[in-house]
């Protein structure tokens, strides 16, 4: 019995690089008497969290907008979504911004805090979080969290563009280039909801898009 | 808030408000192919609006062939009943993969309580299910309270005025000729009424005898309206009076009188005042006023929920009627018995309910001598203008020579036309089948088309030939047999109802059916043993969706191109055989779904019998 504990609580450990790997258990050890020590669980549920960042930076600092939804294999909560747009106040309205606020149709920016990080983290829990390149997008985030709370997202992170092209070799093994958010979703007949023009919407195409190549996976074993 | 499409019914009847509120609140399911989304029983918890997939509503207490009820496609909803009766009726399947927006029941409820138009829309899609699309015709409340609102000067009728002195017999020979059932005597200056049993009365109970003047038994005491007064009134002051007529007087003079059936049927479907009109007429402006009205009367009788069938019965009958006056005022008396006018196309097999042109020809005894038959037909043609039939494009009409021949010569050409079996003969061939006599001596067409199917009927290449056309079209159903959305919408003409005419116009050639309409051919077919009976009804009934669903395009093109110019009515005429799947309710599209399908079934039926296979 512990030794399946052991192993299911340090699972989530053997993803990622091994500085990743480093880091997190000495964030884990550094918040053990904390309130989110709880954050570093090994998670047992069925629920899983899509996360989408988008980052454009700006002459002071990046602009970040998130958003996570919870979803389990057949239910995708958009109703309870969390959606947050994280930047310095009083910013000039430029350009760059501008197009930021077009892409993502995320809402006011809100400069960031312990509080609203802490809503977040707490919000995505120590599901799995589910993402489209999220090991490169979710730099800035974890920039932001070890400033203010002191670590990293600890939780076991799944990229879904890597299933994706492992997904495609299987199915064509000589295509090696890279494809895009939108190619990817097209490849795999999912929907796009609106993917294009909001961090919500490509959020959830990109649950929907994880959903479908479990079930991809399930088929062809 | 989640980027979802609520620019359709119901979501509509929200303000923005609302929409925001169920952008916040609705969730996004999955739902794998064949699973069960609301089980029979299942107490719903959501509503289900489709945002990909399509899901079937099965009865699960029916047999497997007719369980399926109903079918929803995306951006349908589905749930909401369940919600408001509290649990399911029937059981609902994801029939392929679907991905469904969720909207909680508490969430629904709110909704409901505060937009009651947008709870209305519920309640009222639940009485729609349960009546069928026949029967839901007849809520057209709308097109009612039109009649309602009718005044007295649109229903009523010229007066017949006549002396007090005039005696009993010249009275009825007035009655009889102007087809009427009263009179009114006018006695210095006072009006008095004398009906036809006031007549019968005076004539047998009491003392008169045909030469009696008609004041001693006329009644004088009348109930008068004005005539802007309405319709309804009259009929409850023929009620409260226990009188079948009144005197509409303007002003109080008199202009008109108002009897209880053509109230009666004006409020029916005024079908007894056009048919009315249509026998009274002297002229031919009395006549053209007659035949506008038989827009007005499809109308009246769709609203009403007449099976189509009979409506288009009782245009034919009306149609011929009109046609055949039409004959009597521009063809001598000399010549009516030694030829015959006949109609085809669409208005010989009894299926034209609007009129769109004029298909007709004339078919003359061997013998006959008639001078200036040209000048005649060209007043007929005409004639049939000015009373609303437009000209034929194909200019099959009696103005050209060629439409125009003796029994021997019609004979000639259909053997000519049996030989050559080219495009060309092969629709003068349909189009002679369809021809069907409204006027004149119609024995003269009795024995051409015994030549057609002499000629014809075993010909067993020719049939080939002329069945090939029925599958010139293909069927508007995709490879997976759901129908085809184009935007501008799918050719109904062509899809759906010109394969059955024309192949059940082929089976009626091989058999030698003598019927002209497609559901008369069908029936006799049926009875012939040529046609399953069963599947004989289904293709009657499908022709009549199709049938029913380009009427309601072509009325409510009527009314919008009243005014506009000509290229622009002809382009409403085009767009009326169209008919744009996404604005059908689901059931008419379930409809319409079956019915394509019996189509094709049809068509593979024609190509196995026809050896259409490989040509």
């Amino acid at each position: 019995m512990s030794g399946i504990w052991l192993l299911d609580r340090h699972v989530a450990l053997f993803s990622g690089s091994l500085r990743t790997l480093l880091r997190r258990e000495s964030d884990r050890r550094r918040c053990a008497d904390s309130p989110y020590a709880w954050l570093f669980q090994p998670y047992m549920g069925e629920e899983l969290v899509a996360l989408t960042c988008h980052v454009t930076p700006t002459v002071s600092s990046p602009v970040i907008s998130l958003a996570a939804i919870v979803f389990n294999q057949q239910r995708i909560l958009t109703s309870q979504a969390f959606v947050l747009s994280l930047g310095a106040a009083g910013q000039a309205d430029n350009a760059s911004l501008r197009r930021h606020r077009l892409l993502c149709q995320a809402g006011e920016i809100t400069p960031p805090s312990s509080g609203n990080l802490s809503a977040l983290v707490e919000f995505i829990g120590n599901r799995p979080v589910v993402g489209w390149q999220l090991d490169q997008r979710i730099g800035a985030l974890n920039a932001l969290l070890s400033a203010r709370l002191n670590f990293e997202l600890p939780n076991a992170q799944v990229d879904v563009a890597k299933l994706h092209q492992r997904q495609l070799r299987r199915v064509h093994p000589e295509v090696d280039a890279p494809s895009s958010f939108a190619q990817a979703l097209a490849c795999w007949q999912v929907p796009a909801m609106g993917a294009t023009h909001s961090v919500l919407g490509e959020a959830t195409a990109s649950a929907l898009l994880y959903m479908r190549l479990q079930r991809v996976m399930a088929e062809a074993v | 808030m989640v980027d979802v499409d609520l620019s359709q019914l119901p979501f509509t009847l929200l303000d923005d408000e609302g929409r925001d509120h169920i952008r916040r609140g609705i969730d996004l399911a999955y739902f794998d192919r064949d699973e069960i989304i609301l089980e029979t029983g299942q107490v719903g918890e959501f509503v289900f609006l489709i945002h990909k997939g399509e899901v079937a509503e099965i009865d699960a207490s029916l047999p497997s062939s007719t369980s399926r009820i109903g079918h929803y496609t995306p951006g349908d909803i589905f749930g909401a009943i369940s919600i408001l009766n509290g649990k399911s009726r029937y059981r609902f399947k994801a029939e392929q993969e679907c991905l469904c927006y969720l909207l909680p029941k508490a969430l629904f409820q709110q909704l409901c309580s505060r937009y009651p138009t947008f709870s209305d829309f519920f309640r009222q899609s639940l009485t729609h299910k349960a009546r069928l699309l026949t029967e839901k015709r007849a809520e057209g409340g709308v097109a009612m309270a039109g009649f309602m609102l009718a005044k007295v000067s649109e229903c009523m009728r010229e007066p017949l005025l006549v002396a007090a002195s005039t005696d009993i017999a010249s009275a009825v020979k007035q009655l009889n000729d102007s087809h009427a059932d009263s009179l009114l005597v006018d006695t210095q200056g006072t009006l008095g009424m004398v009906t036809k049993t006031d007549l019968l009365n005076g004539l047998v109970l009491g003392s008169c005898d045909v030469t009696s003047p008609l004041d001693e038994i006329a009644h004088f005491n009348l109930v008068t309206v004005e005539p802007d007064q309405y319709l309804f009134e009259v009929l409850v002051l023929m009620t409260r009076h226990k009188v079948a007529r009144v005197v509409v007087m303007e002003n109080s003079v008199l202009s008109g009188v108002v009897e209880l059936t053509d109230v009666l049927s004006y409020f029916s479907s005024r079908s007894f005042v056009v048919t009315l009109q249509v026998e009274q007429a002297t002229s031919l402006e009395a006549l053209a006023a007659a035949s506008q009205r038989t827009p007005e009367l499809v109308k009246a009788l769709m609203t009403q929920g007449v099976k189509l069938r009979f409506a288009m019965d009782l245009l034919a009958a009306l149609n011929g009627r009109i046609m055949s006056k039409a004959w009597e005022f521009t063809v001598g008396e000399g010549y009516r018995q030694h030829s015959c006018m006949m109609v085809m196309g669409s208005e010989g097999r009894g299926e034209q309910i609007l009129k769109t042109d004029q298909d007709n020809g004339l078919i003359l005894a061997d013998d006959v001598q008639w001078p200036d038959l040209s000048a005649d037909m060209k007043k007929l043609t005409n004639t049939l203008v000015q009373l609303g039939y437009p000209p034929c494009p194909g200019n099959i009409m009696v103005s050209n020579a060629e439409w125009v021949g003796t029994v021997s010569q019609w004979k000639a050409s259909i053997a000519k036309w049996a030989r050559e079996r080219d495009g060309d003969s092969l629709m003068k061939l349909a189009i002679m089948l369809d021809a069907h006599a409204v006027a004149g001596n119609p024995s003269l067409l009795e024995s051409v088309r015994e030549e057609l199917f002499a000629r014809c009927s075993d010909d067993e290449l020719l049939l080939s030939y002329f069945a090939r056309t029925a599958l010139r079209f293909s069927t508007p159903l995709t490879l997976f047999g759901s129908l085809k959305k184009p935007q501008h919408g799918i050719d109904i003409k062509k899809g759906g109802i010109f394969p059955i005419v024309h192949g059940v116009r082929t089976m009626a050639l091989e058999r030698r059916i003598k019927a002209t309409s497609t559901l008369d051919r069908l029936d006799a077919l049926a009875s012939d043993g040529r046609l399953d009976r069963r599947f004989a009804d289904d293709l009657g009934e499908a022709l009549s969706l199709f049938a029913e669903l380009r009427l309601k395009q072509q009325l409510d093109a009527l009314e919008v191109e009243s005014g506009q110019g000509v290229d622009q009515q002809a382009q409403a005429a085009s767009r009326a055989n169209r008919v744009v799947v996404q604005t059908l309710s689901s059931l008419e599209r379930d409809l319409l779904r079956e019915a394509l399908h019996i189509v094709k079934d049809f068509k593979q039926r024609l190509s196995h019998r026809y050896h259409l296979e490989y040509s």
